[in-house]
């Protein structure tokens, strides 16, 4: 006979009487993971819907085509030929002067035709700045650097030779993020003003762009894929709005996916928070169970009844995490703002909320089902006799299944989310691996601290270690998923102190924090003579010219980039290369192979030397191979000679390929200088002494580049940051579900305790340094797996010396046992306050 | 009185693997019980009455042996079939009570109707709790009840669904002995009303006294059977 769901229900309800509250507790373990997951996909769902909804937007045209320093003539003819509406654009970097202030920075200028953008606009303060600024040969300025310069509306600024009024304060611009304008903040003109600027000369680094509409409408993917041959050949770069939304779409998938893969590790916290509590749960359940089996109801009805509590639970705690996560997702666009090149707004997501309430339902079901299983067996000789075991003595493979389906969901999950099965899988396995290595490292601190506790130590606190091992403890549970989280955050202290000493050195006194570049030979001498009036010391002063690839190793470049299978890259074969000549190595260079051979006289061997990475991975070449340039159309036949490896981090002129001295002395090229400044201010008198007597020379203050590197730091390592807490959030929630389950059999010892002869402080001590006990536990696995994780980083990935960040090892060492004790604390409320008596008499 | 066989027990014997060998708990036990009788299976602690009440409840497997219910084999039973046996046929009555804690006492009497799917619970639950003297308390739970009343509550949850046999463990073993009295009135007066057959594992002489019959068991053998004597 099958019962009818509804009695089930009724039995289920009636059954969790006693236990809501606590029930309750367990189904919060998944609420976090559900409200981060939540708050992600609706997140990523919005970003999806917006760069698919405003695709053109983000472009800003139906096709743009790109050329550095110019397109070819026959690139030209090609392009007038595809008709529609066309708007020409010239960028280049510079330097804007305003001269009330005296103030100055380097800038990136757009010099614009009318009509761009196509679809979207310029958003500017005030909105008719975006035409005016056309119509009245003004400019509009980057909002951030416009603060930062004490700009307004009708303020003017110089632009090399030219004033211009300033018609408002830029916004936004279709497709472009905010994070990188702090250091190439964008000025735009109008083109027609652009000669009276004076700023572009021969051998300037300008960038020309054309943007296109077309209409009637062209297939513009089809289009740009039947020239791509065409393109490659005269160095042009086409993009199309369909490319753009990809590529922007698959960056924001790259980054939801990833923190929705956070978000599920946190999840499966909670899952197996929820799997501990409900074992715990089961064994008190087991008398009832037993009973209801000699009433006639089967392991199978029984188990059904739990099956619906838990399932329930499971809901409870997803629907808490939906709506959490869904109040989450207005946080999250302020976060991310920076990255972001749509505007997004909050949105209720319907299929967000209904992923995030099967999946927390499903994990806590899931890690709930072993537990549960086991009601299936209880005995009902249970109910006469303590000591009866199982009515089964055949192996549970139903029980040792759930644990294979575990790690099935684990593997979907991240199927689900990757679309790559070696990517899922090495998650999978990766996240098993860390876990059993986090789960190892807890298991051995714990063993540690019980075989060095010393023997000597009060009874207090002998008692305290004593409770963290008692029958069904979770210790472990709760030391794996506080210890996580804590790793979590300490690693990304740990690493975000590296990057950010990496780019301090900066302000070093050695290390020079000043670059000027674009600075042609006439103004070597004035520059010079302007950075030691302003205390500055330029330390190099390199020239560079620019120069394409021609032919490699007696094969025009044309063949190499049809050979796919010679491996030479096509980065290697587009670029353009700027190089230096000199006949010494510097500091940040080592020879690895060859010698750096010098240039005797016209018609001798050129021999150049090359990084080493580039030459194995980029180009294939050896020593001996033969190199064609082509330097203005001028063929420049050189050899290799040797390979240098060059120390990238060094804050120094670094090269790809170094000439000897004797043979570009007199190719077009411009300098680039390095130097050191004692402080912002000298360096601000620098860049505007510079600005009012040397035209097309750019300033970077590197420390100015150095603190936009410590706000997209912060910006990322809060997103980080976040993820962790969830972590710990969970971990939390994780202990006070435990607190409260082991509450019964506290209760009762802190009677017995009492009873013979303990004080309430004596016992409430005791329970104070159990939980202290169990975050300092935590704390260790979690600061050691961090420490070595951060040793490891900083020795493999980032080379750079491992130095502790002790200050926030510290502050989370205190946190986090501080934490623990907390929730301790307030789940034990109440343990101590009642007379003994009235205790141990209910507990009977 | 009906001399039908209610329950025929065979040659049954139980042991348990402890460690490296076999403790047997008991021992080629054989007896007949009729429909509508009272028996008292007594014997000294750790003889084997409540393994013994176990197996003829089928909450327990023999190691060899058979026991029939009804004249159906127990053994030959899939455990749920044993389930619905006991769902339709059997009532029992624990020493502790064994009311489950988060149900009050009316919802506790309930389960073994609703087991079967029985429409009108509610009122016969009320009914029986009026019989064994509760009326008005259905509503609290096993917590807010002394023992005897607790008691009571198992009695009526035990007779509720007019079981044909019924077992009771020590039913009179946590109560006082005033208290315990009263139960035991109580029983023997809803067994003769119902006539149930009754089978009663204690220790207690005075109460087995107040059976039929009397089956001794010493280390799991049966020692004598007062039927027999």
């Amino acid at each position: 006979m099958k019962f009818s769901f509804s009695w089930l229900l009724r039995m289920a309800w009636r059954d969790s009487r006693r236990d809501r509250a606590r029930l309750l507790l367990f189904s919060l373990a998944v609420t976090i993971g559900v409200a981060a997951l939540v708050a992600i996909d609706g997140f990523g769902r919005e970003m999806q819907r917006q760069i698919d909804g405003k695709a053109k937007e983000l472009l800003g045209a139906d096709l743009k085509m790109e050329a550095n320093r110019g397109f070819s003539d026959s690139a030209l003819v090609w392009m007038d030929s595809l008709g529609g509406v066309q708007v020409e654009e010239r960028t280049f970097s510079s330097m804007v002067l305003a001269p009330a202030s005296g103030q100055s920075r380097a800038v990136q200028v757009h010099a614009l035709d009318p009509g761009y953008p196509m679809y979207g606009r310029l958003e500017t303060v005030p909105v008719e700045a975006a035409d005016r600024f056309f119509e009245e040969g003004q400019a509009l300025v980057d909002r951030v650097l416009m603060q930062q310069m004490k700009l307004s509306a009708g303020d003017s600024i110089l632009l090399g030779s030219r004033v211009f009024a300033i018609a408002g304060a830029l916004e936004k611009v279709p497709g472009r993020n905010a994070v990188f304008s702090n250091i190439y903040a964008p000025v735009y003109i109008p083109l027609s003003t652009l000669e009276s600027t004076e700023l572009v000369r021969k051998g300037s680094r300008v960038e020309h762009v054309r943007y296109f509409r077309f209409d009637p409408p062209v297939e513009v993917d089809t289009l740009v894929a039947q020239n791509t041959e065409r393109f490659r050949r005269w160095r042009v770069r086409a993009d199309t709005v369909s490319e753009q939304q990809q590529e922007l779409g698959a960056a924001f998938q790259d980054l939801t996916r990833f923190l929705q893969l956070v978000a599920f590790v946190s999840l499966l916290l909670g899952g197996l928070g929820v799997g501990s509590a409900v074992h715990v749960y089961v064994q008190a359940k087991v008398k009832s169970v037993a009973v209801l089996r000699c009433l006639g109801a089967s392991g199978r009805d029984a188990f059904s009844i739990y099956l619906l509590q838990i399932v329930l639970v499971g809901m409870v705690g997803a629907l808490a995490g939906s709506l959490m996560g869904t109040l989450l997702q207005f946080v999250i666009p302020e976060v991310l703002s920076a990255f972001l090149p749509v505007s997004i707004s909050f949105r209720l997501s319907w299929p967000s909320i209904g992923i995030g309430v099967l999946l927390g339902t499903g994990m806590a079901l899931l890690f709930a089902l072993p537990p549960l299983l086991r009601i299936r067996n209880i005995s009902p000789l249970l109910a006469i006799q303590a000591a009866a075991g199982t009515s089964s003595t055949r192996p549970d493979w139903l029980g040792r299944g759930m644990y294979a389906l575990i790690l099935a969901v684990i593997w979907g999950m991240a199927y689900w989310r990757m679309q790559d099965l070696l990517l899922a899988t090495i998650f999978s396995a990766g996240l098993l691996i860390s876990v059993a290595i986090l789960a190892g490292l807890a298991w051995v601190v714990i063993l540690i601290v019980k075989a060095v506790f010393p023997q000597q130590a009060s009874y207090l606190w002998r008692q305290a270690l004593a409770n963290l091992f008692r029958p069904q403890n979770q210790t472990l549970l709760l030391v794996l998923s506080i210890g996580l989280g804590t790793w979590g955050i300490a690693l990304m202290f740990q690493i975000q102190g590296m990057l950010l000493r990496e780019v301090d050195l900066v302000d070093d006194a050695e290390r020079p924090n000043v670059v000027a570049f674009d600075i042609q030979s006439d103004q070597v001498a004035t520059l010079d003579s302007i950075a030691k009036a302003n205390e500055i010391i330029l330390q190099d002063i390199v020239p560079v010219v620019t120069m394409k690839l021609d032919s490699l190793k007696g094969q025009p470049r044309e063949f190499w980039l049809a050979d796919s299978a010679g491996g030479v890259s096509t980065g290697g074969l587009n670029r353009e290369y700027r190089v230096t000549y000199r006949d010494s190595l510097i500091g940040s260079e080592e020879l690895t192979a060859g010698s750096l051979k010098p240039y005797a006289a016209t018609g001798d061997t050129i021999w150049i030397s090359v990084e080493e990475d580039f030459a194995k991975n980029s180009l294939k070449v050896e020593l001996g191979d033969e190199v064609v340039f082509d330097l203005s159309r001028v063929p420049v036949k050189t050899y290799v000679g040797s390979f240098r490896k060059v120390d990238w981090q060094r804050v120094q002129t670094n090269f790809l390929v170094v000439f000897p001295a004797g043979v570009l002395e007199e190719a077009p090229q411009f300098i680039v200088a390095i130097g050191k400044s004692p402080d912002a201010l000298n360096t601000a008198n620098f860049q505007e002494a510079v600005v009012k007597n040397l035209r097309g020379i750019s300033i970077i203050d590197l420390g100015l580049v150095v603190r936009t590197i410590e706000q997209i730091l912060r910006q990322v390592s809060f997103v980080v940051n976040f993820m962790a807490w969830i972590c710990i959030l969970t971990g939390l929630l994780v202990l006070a579900g435990s607190v409260w389950n082991s509450l019964a059999q506290r209760r009762r010892e802190a009677a017995l305790l009492r009873t013979i002869g303990a004080t309430r402080a004596q016992v409430m001590q005791i329970q104070l340094r159990e939980y202290l006990l169990l975050g300092v536990l935590a704390v260790i696995t979690g600061l050691g797996l961090a420490l070595l994780g951060a040793w490891a980083s900083s020795s493999l990935v980032f080379e750079s010396d491992f130095v502790p960040e002790w200050k926030s090892l510290l502050a989370l060492g205190l946190g986090i046992p501080a934490l623990t004790l907390t929730i301790g604390l307030l789940g034990l409320r109440g343990v101590v306050n009642q007379p003994p008596l009235n205790v141990l008499r209910r507990e009977d | 009185m009906s001399q039908e066989k209610m329950l025929s027990v065979s040659s049954l014997t139980k042991s348990y693997p402890s460690g490296q060998r076999n403790i047997t708990v008991l021992e080629d036990v054989s007896f007949h019980i009729e429909t509508g009788s009272t028996t008292a299976i007594v014997g000294p602690s750790g003889s084997g009455k409540t393994t013994l009440l176990g197996l003829c409840a089928g909450l327990d497997q023999p190691t060899s042996g058979s026991v029939s219910l009804e004249g159906k084999s127990l053994s030959a039973m899939s455990e749920d079939e044993r389930s619905i046996l006991r769902r339709l046929r059997i009532g029992f009555v624990f020493q502790n009570f064994q009311l489950l804690p988060t149900l009050t006492a009316r919802e506790n009497v309930m389960v073994p109707l609703e087991l079967q799917g029985v429409k009108q619970a509610r009122k016969r639950a009320d009914d029986w709790l009026d019989r064994v003297g509760l009326q008005g308390r259905g509503h609290h739970y096993p917590s807010q009840l002394s023992g005897g009343e607790q008691q009571r509550v198992a009695l009526a949850r035990a007779f509720v669904h007019e079981p044909a046999l019924l077992f009771a463990d020590e039913p009179t073993g946590n109560l006082d002995g005033a208290t315990s009295e009263r139960v035991e009135q109580l029983l023997f007066d809803l067994h003769k009303q119902s006539g149930t057959t009754l089978v009663l594992v204690t220790h207690d002489l005075e109460l087995a006294g107040k059976t039929q019959r009397i089956l001794s068991l010493k280390g799991g053998k049966l020692i004598s059977d007062s039927a027999q004597a």
